[in-house]
């Protein structure tokens, strides 16, 4: 098998490098990484724009005036994003940016005690219905869960300097959308407006009415309902919001490969024609009469096409980390919210490195099936639907799984600070889920190319 | 000229080869020897199997049966064989976009053979001043020149050309002929297929006449000359057919070689198509059920 198989690699080598459409597609992929990622580098940095947090929820509440506390059930929550919240809230004034600290149920982060867009415990792991409790003693907030009522266990405990002695207490609800996604990542899900229902609901002194508001203008189309003077039941609808704190999100790296998508189309069409050109050129006889090892021939196209790939992909990937720095500082992208990246940290080396990996791996999947398929057209379609299928058909399904179990999977390898699968980026906690799957799918058409090659008269 | 692994003999043979595509048999029990120093003429009509039996020598297609060596050995165990046999197939298998001095540089590079070859084969094929031209641009006679200047990269010991004539200019056919010629007396075994027995004639010492995949002769041109001289009382009989048959092949050829061979030219011929004959006919009541 490896009996002279520099020399099949030099050939083919010698075969690449002379058709100049190759060359052209494999540096017009490059190009179209660094393309994207100067545009995605040049544009706003989307939610941020204003102030440095997303304030924006339904909130019920009345004034609480000195110590007390707030007690609810969640009854229910009807929400799409895993980070859509309903709990309780103490907050010094109902304004958006005005300081606060929330006990939360989410859809798929369990309980959580948040405060001042910078506080984030963990609690259980519950969802809804669970009880909630936030109590205020001086500037300590605490936060207690219950599954009863009567056994109630601490999440955590936050402490707010400068709490005026009369704050608004409450019920809230979020729904993010498009505010929780990275600026440089579309997001995956479609969002409705969050929903919840609240039963069990105390607060310790009774004070002047409730009321609901729409902070920082979350706008419903719906009225909100009339309440009782002391209610105990309370539906909250929230449209689209959410309560977040800009942070470093990883967008100073993430740009850099906005344009994955955009060079791997082209790639797919290389590595898919490097192949089947030769069948419908007549030139397959050629090679094989030159070299009737037809796995080494294989391998050889493969080992050429990912060399080239790899190397090309990298350069450009570097080229476009190192060109969008000054642009996203430009943009606002810049410390002490979003530190200055170095090519020394691992996890920017292995989203880069992985990224032309990715791309590589694309490439020898399409090089696999046009070893199948033996037809250009009919390759190229085929590794095109293959990879985009699941990006259309995710937002239909309900859930991540068409995206994570497609060859895009593989795009896992650029993860860094994300909680949830985004759009283009699945496994989110497992980095190297996806980009195994997709080690797997460009193995599997190499090894079907083959079988079908060697058991197949040219 | 690298010669360290050249096979001691240079010789094509096949034994009972058998190959079916679907319904159809392409070849059937096939079996013939190709010897060195003469150029031997693959003869049959369209359809017959020539080519489908070339790529089983090639390693291409397997057989069904039977088996083929080149110098003793099965192709597909040669490490580098374009050293061992230089074959032209198809002189359309290009890539349009590859420069032609590129189309033989992998060539070379696949099989250890120094890339000074390529512009000695180029030389020698009368290409030199077009090898950074695209292939694709090549015209029908330009492109069957690159073939065999492929076909002459190695330079093997053993030669295998597929309709090398088909399309060309009277010119061009004297020069492959005259070619073919000086490559069989240098001692190397070459195998020439043709639909037409005009195109070889001149050209081939010994002729293997196949139809519908079977042999139908293997035998020197002399003595199927001779053979065909005794049934000459057939031949006016025969000489539309014969006529109808070459009007596809170049007219200068036919009538030069007229010329010099006279009545025996035509004998040959008719030996051909009534050896060929049943094929032919077979092959055509078969087409049109
Ligand atoms: N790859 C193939 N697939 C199907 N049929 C084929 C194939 N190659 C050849 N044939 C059939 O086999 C027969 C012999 O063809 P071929 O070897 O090309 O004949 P020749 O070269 O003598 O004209 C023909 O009937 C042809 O149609
Ligand atoms: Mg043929």
């Amino acid at each position: 098998m490896m009996d002279g198989f520099p020399d099949v690699m030099r050939a083919e080598w010698t075969k690449f490098r002379s058709v100049p459409v190759y060359l052209g597609t494999l540096l017009g992929a490059a190009g179209l990484m660094v393309l994207f990622a100067v545009l995605i580098s040049s544009g706003s940095p989307g939610t941020y724009d204003q102030a440095p947090y997303v304030d924006r929820f339904r909130f019920t509440h009345r004034p609480l005036t000195g110590d007390g506390s707030i007690v609810a059930r969640v009854a229910g929550q009807r929400a799409d994003h895993p980070w859509a919240m309903a709990g309780v809230m103490i907050k010094e004034s109902a304004t958006a940016g005005a300081p606060y600290a929330v006990l939360a149920v989410t859809r798929g982060h369990g309980i959580r005690l948040q405060a001042r867009f910078t506080t984030d415990i963990a609690g259980s792991d519950h969802k809804a219905p669970h009880w909630l409790k936030l109590t205020r003693a001086g500037t300590v907030i605490t936060g207690y869960t219950s599954t009863d009522g009567s056994v109630w266990r601490p999440v955590g405990t936050v402490t707010m300097t400068g709490l005026p002695s009369t704050v608004e207490m409450g019920l809230f609800a979020t729904s993010p959308g498009a505010e929780r996604a990275v600026p440089m990542r579309p997001v995956l899900m479609r969002t409705r407006p969050g929903t919840a229902v609240f039963d069990n609901v105390s607060v310790t002194a009774p004070g002047p009415p409730w009321r609901t508001d729409d902070i920082g203008g979350a706008g419903s189309p719906e009225p909100p309902p009339p309440l009782g003077i002391e209610p105990t039941a309370v539906t909250v609808t929230t449209p689209a919001g959410d309560i977040i704190g800009q942070a470093d999100d990883g967008s100073r790296v993430i740009a850099a490969v906005a344009g994955s998508i955009a060079g791997l189309l082209p790639l797919l069409a290389l590595g898919s024609a490097f192949v089947t050109a030769e069948y419908e050129h007549g030139l397959i006889r050629t090679t094989f009469a030159a070299r009737p090892g037809r796995v080494q021939v294989l391998a050889a196209k493969a080992v050429v096409l990912a060399a080239t790939v790899f190397t090309t992909t990298l350069v450009a990937g570097l080229a476009a980390f190192l060109i969008t720095q000054p642009l996203l500082r430009l943009q606002g992208f810049r410390p002490p919210t979003y530190p200055d990246p170095s090519l020394a940290d691992p996890t920017v080396l292995r989203v880069l490195v992985g990224t032309a990996a990715f791309l590589t791996l694309g490439a020898v999947l399409a090089l696999g099936v046009g070893a199948i398929l033996r037809h250009t057209a009919a390759a190229v379609t085929t590794t095109i639907v293959l990879a985009m299928a699941p990006v259309l058909v995710t937002p239909m399904a309900g859930g991540p799984w068409p995206q994570r179990l497609g060859p895009l999977a593989g795009l896992s390898i650029q993860q860094i600070k994300e909680t949830d699968d985004a759009f283009l980026l699945p496994w989110a906690g497992r980095t190297w889920t996806g980009f195994t799957l997709l080690c797997a799918y460009a193995a599997f058409a190499f090894a079907g190319g083959c079988v079908l090659m060697r058991r197949r008269d040219p | 000229m690298n010669l360290i692994e050249r096979p001691t003999a240079a010789t094509i043979e096949t034994h009972g080869l058998r190959k079916h595509y679907g319904r159809t048999l392409a070849v059937n029990d096939l079996t013939f020897t190709v010897v060195p120093g003469r150029v031997t003429g693959f003869v049959g009509p369209n359809g017959a199997g020539k080519s489908t039996t070339m790529r089983m020598i090639l390693g291409l297609d397997t057989p069904d049966e039977g088996r083929a060596l080149v110098g003793g050995r099965p192709y597909r165990g040669l490490r580098t064989p374009l050293r061992h046999v230089g074959a032209l197939l198809d002189a359309n298998a290009l890539h349009p976009a590859r420069r032609a001095c590129d189309h033989l540089l992998w060539m070379a590079h696949s099989n250890g053979i120094p890339a000074r070859r390529v512009d000695e084969v180029l030389d020698q094929v009368g290409l030199a001043t077009v090898a950074r031209r695209r292939a694709g641009a090549f015209s029908l006679g330009m492109k069957q020149r690159l073939g065999i200047a492929a076909a002459l990269l190695g330079d093997a010991p053993v030669l295998m050309f597929d309709e090398p004539v088909n399309g060309l200019d009277p010119e061009g056919i004297r020069w492959i002929c005259g070619l073919l010629r000086g490559l069989a007396a240098q001692g190397r075994a070459v195998l020439v297929s043709s639909h037409l027995m005009s195109e070889l004639e001149d050209t081939a010492d010994h002729l293997i006449v196949i139809g519908r995949g079977r042999l139908l002769a293997d035998t020197s041109v002399r003595d199927l000359r001779a053979q065909a001289s005794g049934g000459r009382a057939q031949a006016s009989g025969g000489r539309a057919q014969a006529s109808g048959e070459r009007a596809q092949a170049p007219g200068a050829q036919t009538q030069a070689s007229g010329e010099r061979h006279g009545l025996e030219q035509i004998s040959l011929e008719e030996a051909y198509l009534r050896l060929t004959r049943d094929a032919t006919e077979y092959t055509a009541t078969e087409d049109g059920t």
